[in-house]
């Protein structure tokens, strides 16, 4: 399961999801893309379960690429515990996801097995996702 | 490269308020500029830039209609809605048909690769090329035969046939396109037990360095 190797604080404060994706909201690597709708936290378990879906049924051929990372603590208190006593004990990791985000890309396969391997992923996604295709782009960053 | 034809409305008012009504009257607010002269803000027509867009692409030659004055352009920069897909803003620069200009062109990978056939995956790594050319000469793509190339070989720029009186300025050795050997996905039979343990902290190490 991802989760980072050395962190500067155990526990942080849970933020807000306010606004788009301002990064990572481009095709980078692959040929397609599944982006997400709304925004979220997800797990390295959703990550992790999302990518195994894609991975299994492109079989061999194919790149996977997960363009979202899980760096985020979430605590929780343990069950049937009174209130107060601090906060509680780190349980699992979350990506912070924003509307726009490209979560996962794909190369190396044809479109209907990349549609079909992006729909079984989102299926493992909390959240609205669509799949995008690259788009042919030239002349964007064109300096004379 | 191909030629088509744009008319622009000069556009007045510069606040959030005032780009909004123009692009829920279907407009697309936009700024022409170039060397030498003054720049202009203008909006176009968005179905019709939309066409131009998904028809050429970004690279191609824009005779922009101003009131009564017509130019010579290419599109700069496009910014697009991710979400929704709608263009939100362009920028037309003014080119001169006798000066090169420094421009990227996309680079269209073509034929199966040996590899591919063995069961190899072909990674397109760069996308698009820089080359320096009049604008006239800018073509929409440049294609990459892609066919002989077998597992473990790669495509570089120096490999590359570009048409004449083109100046690519990528480097020679970058590598345009390469087939790897598949990676075969390992089911693990076990979870790791290091799955449930916390990330070290950055200052604890460097208490023990001390």
């Amino acid at each position: 399961m991802l989760m980072p190797k050395r962190v500067k604080h155990r526990k942080q404060m849970r933020g807000r999801m306010k606004g788009k994706a301002q990064r990572g909201n481009e095709i980078t690597y692959g040929e397609y893309g599944l982006q997400a709708l709304e925004p979220a936290w997800i797990t390295s378990n959703q990550i992790e379960a999302a990518r195994v879906a894609m991975t299994r049924y492109i079989k061999r051929g194919g790149k996977v690429w997960i363009k979202i990372f899980p760096d985020k603590p979430v605590t929780a208190k343990p069950a049937e515990t009174r209130m107060g006593s601090g906060k509680g004990s780190p349980e699992y990791w979350v990506a912070v996801v924003k509307p726009g985000r490209v979560l996962f890309e794909l190369a190396g396969v044809n479109e209907e097995t990349a549609k079909k391997a992006m729909l079984l992923a989102s299926h493992k996604l909390p959240i609205k996702t669509r799949i995008i295709r690259r788009e042919e782009t030239g002349g964007e960053e064109n300096e004379s | 490269m191909e030629q088509v034809q744009l008319t622009a409305d000069i556009r007045k008012g510069t606040k959030k308020s005032d780009l909004r009504s123009l692009r829920q009257a279907g407009r697309v607010p936009a700024v022409f500029y170039g060397k030498n002269i003054e720049n202009r803000l203008i909006s176009v027509d968005a179905r019709e830039l939309n066409k131009i867009l998904s028809t050429y692409g970004s690279n191609v030659l824009i005779n922009l209609k101003i009131g009564d004055e017509s130019h010579t352009t290419m599109l700069r920069e496009v910014q697009k809605d991710f979400i929704k897909g709608d263009v939100l803003h362009v920028d037309f620069f003014k080119v001169s048909l006798k000066d090169k200009i420094e421009t990227t062109v996309p680079l269209v990978l073509k034929g199966d690769a040996e590899g591919v056939r063995k069961g190899g995956v072909l990674q397109h790594q760069m996308r698009e090329l820089t080359i320096k050319a009049l604008p006239t000469e800018i073509p929409e793509h440049i294609d990459v035969d892609v066919s002989e190339l077998d597992i473990g070989e790669f495509f570089t720029v120096s490999d590359l046939i570009v048409p004449g009186g083109i100046e690519v300025l990528n480097d020679g050795n970058e590598i345009i396109a390469t087939v790897v050997a598949p990676k075969i996905e390992q089911e693990a039979e076990a979870p790791e037990e290091e799955e449930a343990a916390e990330p070290e902290l950055v200052r604890e190490k460097e208490e023990k360095a001390e």
